[in-house]
């Protein structure tokens, strides 16, 4: 009589696996302020389940997904079904995985507490004396013939990405007892009697795998079985139990950073939605954090900062969207390891190169390719690559129309980007090296050049321009269990030059850069970290124009004269060094950060200090409820070009310097769901303007000075985010922003009035559901306060008859808004999965019920009628992204 | 952020194209002022002394101030004006309390108004100089020329107001090359390549339009000295900018020449093209504008009868 057994398979993405994204996120971690899972739980003891007794009668199998909690010290005090099978399984599963004991998790290198997805199969089978293994999975040999047999080796990949499975059971259904699991590469090897096996292949997260084999005696066959994953596109995300710093760090996984619609996929254009963000007109990517201007919000690529964002001044990000890991956004009172900023700082994380096999991702869509490679190399060492051509250059001359003048009309904007990362120590996944390294090089190029010539032109125009950049990093990591240092150094180099009719403009910057980070546990009340962040950039610039009217010598309104080309050349010197240090002392559940920056630069011979200091403070009430509180001062150096001697510059430039502070409230309400809400006031004060002083010299000359540090900012206000983290199937938010952000100068009397950019209210929502048949869809709907104007107030015509144009006459300034914008934007997805790879074809449609926006306005050339400028009408975009 | 800031005001002014049609300003048809000139447009003193009897005597001089009027909807009415005089530049409707000074009053109706005015010896209702409050509201401090704001106020029954300002230029041989402005005066003015005299009526048939060229005027654009701020001398040469006007129809730009910022300088081809919905024979006024970038400006007008 045949004895039922029952094979309890262990979820194939079991801890260690389940873990690979967390883990590589240790990795690629640009600096140590982000705590990360520094070692994965292992599972230690197995408990097998009890098959419910109905269940086995009527023979019924089953799977019970759960979220369960293992604690700082293994234990596992607290388990969530998730997908319910019934039938008294899930009962049986929570009490057996109850009795599961792990390794400790760790985070930051310190035991603690995690979540981890884990599913219980539960499987009838027919075998003789099959064993089980500790890990749940079947001993392939505890059941093998002794008559003439067969082998079926092979690897169990994931159909669409060629991804590993690691701990898939392997059974022939038609056997008893002949099963296997496979190993961490995926591989297996199943020993059963010569003839007929029927195939099935399981593992969570993939659909079962049936097929018949057929080996005669002796026979050994190489086979490779595709499962086909359970949600298409989805990446397993493990949300370890992180102790968050800084009161406000928003991060945005690689999963909502490719799918959030109306951004089309790019990691910037999504920070744009979170809260603290001001909305920025057209599909434009500036960032308005908190009231600062675009260029107070500093952007960084791996800890290195980037010159441009984005490719074409407003066109795609430079960076490639498959690049990344995550994205990590700190809308204000961030730790004392950034700096050189008064408004925000965003930091690019890079992914690391593939640990399993080959991967690549070729992405189509109207304005350009793209192809990302990632391999191992070998055990200890992977590589990462990607490459993006745009190719408007090519078609837009097959859909721009004859020169309507009947000359010569070429227009040929293009762009590229690279990325290239090597990674050794250790693999994505392993997180048992000491010693790290990368080396990551990565750089932009952009073109535009405008050539109209001839035929009924009265001028002749042409226009080259032409920005790129280089980076060239290196890395070095080392950790022990209470410390991790690391070491960064860099090489840049930036080209901007214009050429427009005989003017050329040209500037050549060379920058070398050093970033050291240091984190000790000293004990388990007090953690240190300190580091330096050098950076000296050589300057050369050259032009050849004509004398600058208005700078040079006093213009006259009307028609500007003819003058010489004069020759310009500036070479510019720039140090600017800073040192920081802070230490998180843990007092009961109050965690308290001082933090201090000092920096020291050298700019055009001025000497600028500036010393910073911060302190954040965190009380975790409960595990669900963290009030937590931060101020601190900021510095921002003004650009070394704006140092040049009068009339490009002012020498005497100082640091803009910010006074930020936030008072705010984390609260869990599920696994899933978290609400923050967080009050903020920033001033900022000496802040560069233009332009400056006219200073009359006794001898009679005239210094025009070009900037002035004289500008004074604030802004206060409230953010919501209201947070449904990345699920298998759903990821979402809503954010919601009431501010003000006023400015005036030192010395105005009208006092402060509100930003241009001013927005009382800013309502994103953004959500994302993977639903049945492949079929991903994803939703944004802004609301937004309409931007601040100034109202026409026409009585009369004001005309200057020098230079030919009539001037308005306007009511109190930005007393008016334009109208309030709301839009919503759609995105589906569509994957076909194929054994090797996955199409995804998608289309991104913007404004979807056709919102007549306004984006600004246009008067008529007498200022009487003021016209509103649309904003974007209905927009579908399409493309296709093939994944291997 | 500059590359931004460039690529938001390109958007607008993409978007601005979806916006509909708008009045072109080569079409007159109601009240406008469209010309002012000085003449000499520049009083320059043989010495830079302000206190110099020298100085007084030449900034003392009278000129003939002159504006040209359309109104070819007011069917020849009238209606007030004055010419007022202030101390900062940029109030343009010279309104400003106790800053401005007015010169002259009266009734006028479409066409050229002359006057002659004394600019130099003009005071404020606190009794101070005119000049001298010109300075001392100047950021350069009257380097680079004295420029005094004269702003032609025009009000009709019925109640339309126009302000149109005019700088006139007072300033001093800094550099012994230095000479004062002259007027500058368009030569002529040619149709499809003909010469197109002051007199004659030309006949324009059809709707494909007409190209207009004002005859060379090359040789006639100045070179000039005018101090930098660091006070070396620097030599500029003109590039004068024609604006184009009728009556009837509109020309293919408003202004033509002048020097672009990056030193380019630009023809002076323009079209003019009757309105599509004509389609009865009728005369057609023309005006050419030149302005020589430092002050100077003159006009001259051209009569054609246009048939379908």
């Amino acid at each position: 009589m045949s004895r039922f057994l029952l094979l309890l398979s262990v979820l194939s993405a079991l801890p260690a696996a389940a873990f690979e994204e967390t883990v590589h996120r240790t990795e690629v971690d640009a600096g140590v302020h982000v705590p990360v899972l520094t070692k994965a739980p292992e599972l230690k003891n197995f408990v097998v389940a009890t098959y419910p007794e109905q269940a086995q009668k009527e023979g019924l199998e089953a799977s019970v997904k759960m979220q369960i909690t293992i604690a700082a010290d293994g234990t596992v005090p607290d388990v969530k079904v998730t997908e319910s099978a019934g039938h008294g399984f899930d009962e049986a599963a929570v009490a057996a995985v109850k009795q599961f004991t792990f390794s400790a998790a760790e985070i930051d290198n310190v035991p603690a507490a995690v979540q981890v997805e884990y599913v219980y199969h539960f499987t009838l089978q027919v075998v003789a004396d099959a064993g089980t293994t500790e890990d749940g999975g079947v001993d392939g040999d505890a059941g093998i013939p002794t008559g003439p047999t067969a082998t079926l080796k092979g690897t169990v990949l994931a159909r669409g990405s060629r991804s590993v499975i690691n701990g898939a059971l392997i059974t022939c259904n038609n056997l008893e007892g002949i099963e296997t699991s496979s190993d961490k590469r995926g591989e297996f090897s199943l020993t059963f009697p010569a003839g007929r096996c029927d195939v099935s292949v399981i593992s969570a997260d993939y659909q079962q795998f049936n097929t018949v084999e057929t080996l005669e005696a002796g026979e050994t066959r190489t086979v490779n079985f595709y499962a086909r994953p359970k949600v298409a596109g989805y990446e397993t995300v493990v949300r370890g139990k992180t102790e968050k710093k800084e009161v406000v760090l928003r991060t945005i996984s690689r999963q909502e950073l490719q799918k959030v619609p109306g951004t089309f996929g790019d990691p910037i254009r999504v920070v744009q939605n979170f809260p603290g963000v001001a909305r920025a007109p057209f599909v434009s990517g500036q960032l308005i954090v908190r009231g600062a201007n675009p260029g107070q919000t500093l952007t960084f690529f791996d800890g290195v900062e980037i010159p441009i964002l984005f490719h074409l001044a407003g066109g795609p990000s430079v960076v490639n969207g498959e690049f990344l890991d995550r994205v990590d956004f700190y809308p204000g009172g961030f730790g004392a390891r950034y700096g050189r900023a008064v408004g925000g700082v965003v930091d690019v994380v890079s992914r690391k190169g593939a640990a399993d096999t080959f991967h690549g991702v070729v992405k189509i869509d109207l304005l350009d390719t793209s192809l990302f490679l990632e391999a191992p190399l070998t055990d200890n060492i992977s590589v990462a690559a990607s490459i993006r051509r745009s190719y408007i250059d090519v078609l837009l001359p097959l859909v721009l129309p004859k020169d309507p003048q009947g000359g010569s009309l070429l227009i040929l904007p293009a762009y590229w980007d690279y990325q290239v990362r090597l990674d050794g120590g250790g693999k994505r996944g392993d997180n048992k090296s000491r010693t790290n390294w990368t080396v990551f090089a990565f750089g932009s190029d952009d073109l535009l050049k405008v050539v109209a010539t001839g035929g009924g032109r009265n001028r002749d125009v042409s226009v080259d321009l032409r920005t790129n950049f280089h980076r060239l990093m290196a890395n070095w990591t080392y950790k022990t269990d209470t410390v991790q240092f690391k070491l960064t150094p860099y090489l840049g180099y930036d080209l901007a030059g214009v050429t427009f009719g005989t003017t050329k403009v040209r500037a050549d910057r060379w920058s070398q850069g050093l970033r050291q980070d240091l984190q000790v546990s000293v004990a388990s009340w007090f953690t240190f970290r300190a580091g330096a962040d050098i950076v000296n950039d050589v300057l050369l610039g050259s032009a050849e124009l004509p004398f600058i009217s208005g700078t040079q010598y006093i213009s006259f309104p009307g028609a500007e004269p003819k003058t010489e080309i004069q020759k310009i050349s500036q070479e510019i010197n720039t140090f600017n060094g800073a040192l920081y240090a802070e230490g998180d002392f843990k007092i009961g559940n109050l965690t308290m950060t001082p933090g201090i920056r000092g920096s020291h630069a050298y700019v055009s011979g001025a000497t600028l200090h500036a010393i910073d200091p911060r302190l954040w403070v965190r009380y975790e009430h409960s595990d669900w409820t963290t009030l937590k509180g931060s101020i601190g001062l900021y510095t921002q150096p003004p650009d070394a070009t704006d140092m040049q001697p009068p009339p490009l510059g002012t020498p005497t430039l100082g640091h803009e310097k910010a006074f930020q502070s936030s008072l705010g409230i984390a609260q869990k309400i599920t696994e899933n769901i978290n609400v923050d809400v967080t009050g903020f006031y920033n001033r900022r004060y000496e802040n560069v303007v233009s332009p400056g002083p006219t200073i009359v010299n006794p001898d009679g000359s005239v210094t025009q000075e070009r900037f002035s540090n004289n500008g004074l900012g604030r802004a206060y206000g409230m953010e919501l985010m209201l947070r449904h983290e990345p699920t298998k199937y759903f990821f979402g938010w809503l954010a919601y922003t009431l501010s003000r952000s006023e400015e005036t100068r030192v010395g105005s009397t009208t006092g402060y009035l509100i930003t241009s950019f001013d927005q009382t209210h800013i309502l994103t929502a953004v959500a994302s559901l993977r639903l049945p048949y492949d079929f991903e869809i994803g939703a944004r709907f802004r609301y937004v306060t309409g931007n601040p104007k100034s109202p026409l107030n026409h009585s009369a015509d004001i005309y200057s008859a020098d230079s030919n144009r009539y001037f308005a006459t306007f009511g109190a300034a930005r007393s008016a808004r334009v109208k309030d914008f709301n839009q919503l934007d759609v995105r589906i997805d569509k994957y076909f999965i194929f054994d090797k790879w996955t199409l995804d074809l998608y289309i991104d449609i913007q404004n979807v019920y056709n919102q007549v926006n306004v984006e600004g306005s246009f008067y008529d050339y007498r200022f009487r009628v003021q016209y509103d400028v649309p904003g974007i009408p209905i927009l579908p975009i399409v493309g296709a992204k093939g994944s291997f | 952020m500059r590359a931004q800031l460039a690529l938001i005001f390109l958007l607008l002014v993409t978007a601005s194209a979806c916006l509909g049609p708008q009045e072109d300003p080569t079409n007159i048809n109601d009240l406008r002022v469209i010309g002012m000139a000085f003449d000499p447009p520049e009083i320059m003193s043989p010495v830079c002394s302000v206190q110099s009897p020298i100085t007084a005597f030449t900034f003392a001089r009278p000129v003939t101030f002159s504006a040209l009027i359309l109104d070819p909807a007011g069917e020849g009415r009238t209606f007030d004006y004055e010419i007022k005089a202030c101390a900062s530049t940029g109030d343009r409707t010279c309104n400003n309390d106790n800053d401005y000074t007015i010169i002259k009053v009266g009734k006028t109706s479409a066409g050229e108004l002359k006057e002659t005015l004394t600019l130099g010896t003009q005071f404020l209702p606190d009794n101070s100089p005119l000049l001298q409050a010109v300075v001392e509201q100047d950021r350069y401090q009257g380097l680079g020329g004295i420029r005094i704001p004269v702003v032609l106020h025009l009000k009709t029954d019925t109640g339309e107001e126009i302000y149109a300002q005019k700088l006139m230029v007072f300033s001093c041989r800094l550099y012994p090359q230095m000479v004062a402005n002259k007027v500058p005066v368009l030569p002529g003015m040619t149709t499809e390549g003909q010469t197109w005299e002051a007199n004659d009526v030309r006949e324009f048939n059809g709707r494909s339009g007409v190209d207009l060229l004002p005859t060379d005027f090359t040789d006639l654009q100045e070179s000039y000295i005018v101090p930098s701020l660091s006070l070396k001398p620097l030599e500029l040469t003109e590039s004068w900018k024609v604006s184009w006007y009728a009556s009837v129809g509109t020309m293919g730009g408003l202004d033509t020449g002048g020097t672009d910022f990056s030193g380019g300088s630009s023809a002076h081809r323009n079209k003019w093209s009757p309105d599509s919905t004509l389609t009865e024979p009728t005369d057609v006024n023309f005006w050419f504008v030149v302005r020589d970038g430092r002050g100077g400006s003159s006009w001259i007008t051209r009569r054609a009868h246009w048939t379908p």
